[in-house]
């Protein structure tokens, strides 16, 4: 057990490890002439050569940015023509290289040093210069020449905004930031340590003076991990620990040194001074951190070549040329199992496994004093696993819970088994091969989806890939980069190769990203390959919007089409319609060719009104349809409420001139002589008669006793007899001229006098409706109607001579109401 | 509107909306800051929105506009919020996707009245693309449909575009057990003669004669208030009533036939009214409790029998009137192929008359379909005629209806309705409404060909695929694995064939001995009628094992469906 705990150091009541993966490193480079960058969270590290060394040493070779694992193993040097005007360089969550220059300029590089994006901060970010910059995980917060801060918010979306103006006048001593997922408020602050001694805090709406009389001015400043404690560096050479609202001074350290190279936190419990001393005389330097914990414990470590802390969540980092160590606090699982006297179960649980391996019976001694305490004792020696990165120490740990576990009836083998997965998972990932040094902790904050992605970033596809597999994940991302990744470097593999290989490794996958990769060969200027992958996309809208960047417009059309995507289709059309390479004949072809695209495009231009009334014109023209020109002509005329005016219709029935439209030229001159009719009627009566039909017309004329004009009107228009006369009798018995009526029926009318019965009937003229019912001849008419008006007697007389007595009767009975009668049409029926 | 069938209203104000307004030219005179619109994707509704955006901004009035396309953003429309220069003020322009509106336990709606006037004279498709992913939703959440069937090449389409969607969305679909064992799809276009004919279920009068929207009919106030209530409505004021089967009365009787309703509803009554004498005869403790149990159930069916009485009456009314009888039996006389003769005199009759302009058309296209078109030496005639008394702009509207199939002209001889006459049994004598024995029922004789068709379908037993997992390509058949049915429905007139394809399910989820859960989905594209969902009704009580869930692009009527054919003007 002393060899688990030989390497952890005591300060005050707590215990500090650290663990050493040394023998995974090598970097080339000097660190005392580097200035490093390093990415949270095991990521990767960026250097650039110190600018102060560059004076020195008069270093002519070329100036570059160097990025390398962890473990120094160098993924790529970018050499930028602006080396001078770097101001900063920092790391997000995605392991992208941040890069800040003086001008307000941000690029984006991925861990390869391909550039991936880059943008201009704004205001006096550009107008001042940006002079200092504090980058985090989603954004960053830069310092400009007049003092003013800048904030962005958020990397995907490159908004600046503008925070409280501190009212500096002399450059702050230091300054930091607390994250906003961090922050109390929930918003990203600022802390600046000013010239005068106190900090002030600062959001995007106000500053805050914490009023901070003595100490000042302060030359460090340092946040914890979970936001909560702030560090700071006192001009009497003392480590001040408070808590961020600067409300409870915690503990005050006197190191009697200058100010520290770092200052940073090791946990949230504990704060590391890191000094470095030269000593000119002997020419020799002097490395030396120096941890302060609580009741001013100290315990400090020596390091023989400079050295770099990361701080992360749980610990600290520890980079040198030849250095990688992770110093964190022993995990309390893991005190309790190891700590020599310890009396825990679990503690008790990892001897009894061990003595059980030597075969020793006292085993079951442990396992007794355990006793209903087991399965806690199991789950903590499991948990104890994930924080050892020993794979042995890992193996007995939980080797221990198994064996705990053999002595329950019933344990959920759920947190065994995936603590064993991140276990596999954490070693394969820790490999010097891979170079992510990651704590189980880190780990669990990181997620294992943002580790897979960083894993395809830095291009471990094949580690990547099988851990998506093992933890049950999709591995679209990661096969669409491979592929994406494929493209850009695999130059020499000829189009058809490359297809090939592609989709032979994503054809397992249904609805896998095609258009991801065909827009890289795209970008790579492999048109050919691009539409060939572009083929095996199965989403339409994935697929066309890319073939129109690409200029393939016919094919985006096709594709378009057939998913039956009408937006797509129109997408595609507007395309070709501002396309210089299609002249407006060709689009005309096109329309022609494919008649589903035709009729949509007229049904857009339809909904579009004017502004697209000129495409229609021209479509029409194509296809040689005048009549729907025409159409269009006069449908537009109504719409603008001008329907009356029969001159621009005649213009219209100018297109109808052709043999095929006798009808329509025809109905259309019609209208036009009755808007001519109508325009004299209403000259000579002073009624309105425009815009209605010919019917109406007639209707109004008999109405209002014009019978002769609509006698004229209707043989001008050729109105068939029948219908003339049911206009004169509606109009007639609308107005109540009964007279007329019965005048009229006593000559021949075409429609018969049954109508004109019903019409009296309606109305209830009952007297003129006998008149009339008493002159028919169908005797089952005459039952019927006498029915009807209630003369019942002459009905059942009818009845007799009818030809279908049965009907009739049965019709009349529905009518009756009267029960005296209906036993009478009874008896009748009986006879019958 | 729609929007009511899916949230509570009171909820939203709980939400913190102020007031909702529906889309007018007016902007809403309000002090609010923000707006949210829920709109059809359509040009013209989205100008109104563009006119309010830049009249308030005349009034130096800053608001906060979001913007719900319902159920896709199209393009066209954003593209009139740059052109009137408002895009920029626009916080959100996304998508709500309001598919399918359940109307009833049994029945599903897009509610898209122009469904098939886009499909069928605009070339627009767009909503069968819509139609499209409305199915691919029901499937992500009752799985994926193993067997589809359809007729017609819009059903055919939405088919192929449900496969490609798939095949899209493969990689999200979940592992469901499909609750629905087979999906027919009928396109309207198949059977157009069924909406022009008078509906003669109550339903379907209530919707003939008051026109039923949303599930909800506007009645005049008298018929519904209570005549003894203390509170009597003006005269002429109107009240939307809800129909739908919470109402008991109405969900026994809508599906009958008009003829068998007074006795319903009279027997109704005396049960109510027995009920009620019942309160005379409890006498124990248990009686009365028994009693006082139902009396909110018999209180609430009073009331709706109130209700109902009143609407009989009045569809009633009409049908003993002559013109309902006269026209009864024009659309009878064609349909049946008795005396078409007659049926164009009355047509003619009608159009002198002036009546109605729905009325008039839909008897013109029904005499279209069933007699081969119109005689060509009337046919230029009756549309002048038409002309002359509608008004000149409905040469446009007859011309739409020639483009839609609904009119044309004789040009050959033969006459294939004869052919469905008898091939389908479309004409059913000896029918008894009270108990019918048939779907002819809902037309007193004639059986709604779509109808006739799902039954067809039904009886071919389809298989389900016994392939596993997402195949890349769902293959579509011809025919419905029938020969004598393919025989039958090769009488079709037009291009539309039947068509099936089986759909691959994943492994494990062909769980074929759930022969409990019989669930048949219709589609019907293009909106079908209250006479065909109670047809299908019918089917449902014959076949107690198979449920039946319609689903349609809207429920519609001859007079709606030649409504958006109209030239608008």
């Amino acid at each position: 057990m002393s060899a688990v705990t030989l390497r952890w150091a005591q300060l005050y009541n707590t215990w500090y490890r650290k663990i050493d993966m040394s023998g995974d490193v090598y970097f080339e480079d000097d660190f005392s002439q580097r200035i490093i960058f390093a990415c949270p969270f095991a990521g990767p590290i960026a250097m650039i050569k110190d600018p102060g060394m560059i004076l020195r040493v008069k270093d002519t070779t070329s100036s570059f940015i160097k990025i390398t694992s962890s473990c120094g193993d160098v993924f790529c040097t970018i050499e930028p023509d602006y080396y001078k005007s770097i101001v900063k360089l920092g790391w997000n969550d995605n392991e992208r290289l941040v890069v800040v220059l003086e001008d307000g300029t941000v690029f984006i590089y991925s861990v390869h040093g391909r550039k991936l994006r880059q943008f201009h901060l704004e205001g006096e970010c550009v107008t001042e210069g940006v002079i200092d910059c504090h980058i985090w995980g989603s954004g960053l917060v830069c310092l400009t020449g007049n003092y003013q801060l800048y904030a962005l918010m958020d990397f995907e979306e490159p908004y600046t905004i503008k925070l409280a103006n501190p009212g500096l006048e002399v450059e702050p001593v230091c300054w930091t930031i607390i994250e906003p997922q961090l922050s109390v408020i929930n918003t990203l602050e600022v802390l600046v340590a000013t010239e005068s001694g106190t900090i002030l805090v600062i959001t995007r709406d106000k500053v805050e003076d914490m009023v901070i009389s003595s100490n000042g001015p302060f030359s460090r400043l340092s946040v914890s991990p979970n936001g909560k404690y702030i560090a700071c560096f006192t001009k009497d050479k003392s480590v001040w620990i408070v808590t961020a609202d600067f409300s409870t001074n915690l503990t005050t350290f006197n190191t009697k040194s200058e100010p520290p190279r770092q200052l940073v936190w090791c946990g949230n419990e504990s704060v590391i001074c890191y000094f470095e001393r030269h000593d000119p005389e002997k020419n020799e330097s002097d490395y030396l951190l120096f941890m302060i914990g609580a009741n001013l414990k100290y315990i400090s470590y020596n390091y023989n070549e400079p050295v770099y802390l990361v701080p992360e969540c749980d610990g600290v980092r520890i980079i040198g040329k030849n250095t990688l160590e992770f110093l964190e606090k022993v995990p309390d699982v893991t005190v309790d199992i190891f700590l020599e006297d310890s009396k825990s179960h679990s503690s008790h649980l990892y001897k009894a496994a061990e003595l059980f391996s030597q075969e020793n019976p006292k085993a079951d001694k442990y396992i007794r004093l355990i006793g209903q305490e087991l399965p806690n004792a199991v789950d903590l020696c499991i948990e104890a696993a994930g924080h050892e990165f020993d794979v042995n120490i890992q193996k007995k740990l939980l080797n221990a819970a198994s064996f705990g576990k053999a002595f329950l009836d019933f344990y959920d083998p759920e947190y065994f088994v995936s603590m064993a997965k991140d276990l596999r998972i954490l070693n394969a990932v820790r490999s010097y091969r891979i170079g992510i040094p990651l704590t189980y902790q880190q780990y669990n904050v990181l997620h294992v989806d943002l580790l897979i992605s960083r894993l395809t970033h830095r291009h471990h596809h094949q580690l990547a890939y099988e851990i998506c597999k093992y933890m049950d994940r999709r591995t679209d991302d990661v096969l669409v980069h491979w592929s994406s990744m494929k493209v850009q470097y695999d130059q020499y593999l000829s189009d058809n190769e490359m297809a090939n290989q592609i989709v032979d490794k994503l054809k397992e996958l249904p609805g896998v990203n095609f258009a991801q990769i065909a827009a890289t060969a795209h970008r790579e200027g492999r048109k050919e390959l691009a539409i060939r992958l572009l083929d095996y996309e199965p989403r339409a809208s994935e697929q066309v919007p890319l073939l129109i960047t690409m200029d393939q417009l016919r094919r985006a059309l096709a594709k378009a089409m057939k998913s039956g995507d009408t937006d797509l289709v129109h997408l595609v059309l507007i395309h070709m319609l501002r396309s210089p390479d299609i002249s407006p004949t060709e689009l005309q072809e096109i329309l022609h060719e494919y008649e589903d695209v035709r009729k949509l495009w007229l049904s857009l231009c339809t909904q579009e009104g004017d502004s697209a009334l000129a495409y229609l014109i021209d479509a029409y023209d194509y296809s040689n349809r005048p009549d729907k020109i025409a159409r269009l002509k006069i449908e537009k005329q109504y719409d603008m409420g001008d329907e009356l005016n029969y001159k621009k219709l005649e213009e219209s029935q100018h297109l109808y001139e052709d043999n095929q439209y006798l009808f329509e030229s025809a109905m259309t001159g019609n209208q036009i002589a009755l808007l001519v009719q109508q325009n004299v009627l209403e000259q000579n009566d002073g009624r309105q008669h425009l815009g209605n039909s010919l019917s109406e017309t007639l209707y109004d004329l008999y109405y209002y006793n014009q019978g002769s004009q609509a006698s004229k009107l209707a043989k001008k228009f050729d109105v068939p007899p029948k219908r003339l006369s049911w206009i004169k009798l509606r109009a007639l018995a609308d107005v109540g001229d009964w007279e007329e009526i019965e005048k009229w029926a006593k000559n021949k009318i075409p429609i018969g006098l049954v109508p004109v019965a019903d019409v009296c009937i309606d109305k209830e003229n009952f007297a003129l409706a006998a008149k009339i019912i008493k002159r028919l001849r169908n005797n089952d008419d005459k039952a019927v109607l006498f029915g009807r008006i209630g003369e019942w007697e002459s009905a059942l007389h009818n009845v007799k001579g009818s030809s279908d007595p049965q009907s009739v009767l049965m019709e009349l009975f529905r009518i009756c109401k009267d029960p005296d009668v209906k036993a009478e049409m009874q008896a009748l029926a009986n006879t019958i | 509107g729609p929007l009511g069938m899916v949230v509570e209203i009171s909820l939203l104000f709980e939400y913190g909306i102020d007031k909702i307004y529906f889309l007018n030219d007016v902007k809403p005179e309000t002090t609010a800051r923000h707006f949210i619109y829920f709109l059809r994707p359509r040009v013209e509704l989205t100008r109104k929105i563009a006119a309010h955006i830049n009249s308030y901004r005349i009034n130096g009035q800053d608001k906060n506009y979001y913007v719900y396309f319902v159920p896709r953003t199209k393009m066209i429309c954003e593209r009139v919020f740059e052109e009137e220069a408002v895009y920029d003020y626009i916080t959100k322009i996304d998508d709500y996707h309001l598919d399918f509106i359940p109307l009833e336990s049994d029945v599903i709606s897009m509610e898209l009245p122009t469904s098939f006037k886009e499909c069928n004279l605009d070339g627009d498709r767009t909503t069968l693309f819509y139609v499209a992913r409305a199915m691919m939703k029901i499937q992500f959440l009752y799985g994926i449909i193993p067997v589809v069937q359809g007729i017609g090449s819009h059903a055919q389409l939405v088919t192929e575009m449900m496969f490609r969607m798939r095949r899209e969305m493969s990689a999200d679909e979940p592992s469901i057990i499909p609750e629905i064992d087979n999906l027919i799809i009928i396109d309207r276009n198949c059977d157009l003669i069924t909406p022009l004919c008078s509906q003669l279920t109550y339903e379907g009068m209530i919707d003939e004669v008051f026109v039923i929207k949303n599930g909800t009919v506007e009645l005049p106030a008298e018929m519904v208030v209570d005549p003894t209530g203390d509170k009597q409505p003006e005269p002429g004021s109107k009240m939307t009533t809800s129909l739908n089967s919470d109402d008991s009365i109405f969900k026994e009787t809508r599906d009958l036939n008009f003829s068998v309703l007074g006795g319903a509803l009279n027997k109704k009554a005396v049960m109510i009214d027995e009920y009620y004498k019942k309160r005379y005869d409890a006498k124990t403790f248990a009686e009365i409790r028994d009693f006082a149990k139902k009396f909110k159930d018999f209180q609430q069916a009073h009331g709706f029998l109130r209700i109902h009485t009143n609407i009989t009456d009045a569809v009633l009314d009409i049908t003993r009137h002559v013109s309902f009888r006269k026209r009864l039996e024009a659309e009878q006389g064609l349909l049946a192929m008795v005396s078409p003769e007659d049926s164009w005199d009355y047509l003619n009759e009608c159009i002198s008359r002036q009546r109605p302009f729905s009325l008039v058309i839909r008897l013109l296209c029904l005499y279209s379909l069933t007699c081969n078109g119109i005689p060509s030496n009337v046919y230029n005639e009756v549309r002048k005629a038409i002309i002359q008394t509608y008004g000149f702009h409905h040469m446009f509207t007859l011309e739409n209806l020639v483009s839609v199939g609904l009119l044309k002209r004789n040009i050959s001889r033969g006459n294939s309705y004869n052919q469905l006459l008898n091939q389908f049994k479309l004409v059913v004598e000896d029918l008894d409404e009270a108990n019918p024995n048939d779907i002819a029922y809902v037309y007193s004789g004639y059986a709604p060909l779509s109808i006739r068709i799902l039954e067809l379908a039904l009886e071919c037993k389809i298989p389900r695929s016994e392939k596993e997992g997402n195949l890349e390509q769902t293959e579509i058949f011809a025919g419905w694995g029938d020969s004598k049915t393919d025989d039958i429905m090769s009488y079709l007139p037009g291009d539309d064939r039947p068509f099936h394809a089986k759909q691959s399910l994943k492994r494990g989820m062909n769980n074929e001995d759930t022969d409990t859960n019989n669930v048949t989905m219709v589609l019907f594209l293009g909106g079908c009628t209250f006479t065909e969902i109670s047809a299908i009704r019918f089917l449902q009580k014959k076949n107690p094992d198979r449920e039946f869930i319609i689903a349609t692009t809207k429920i519609v009527n001859g007079t709606t469906l030649i409504d958006t054919l109209c030239n608008k003007i």
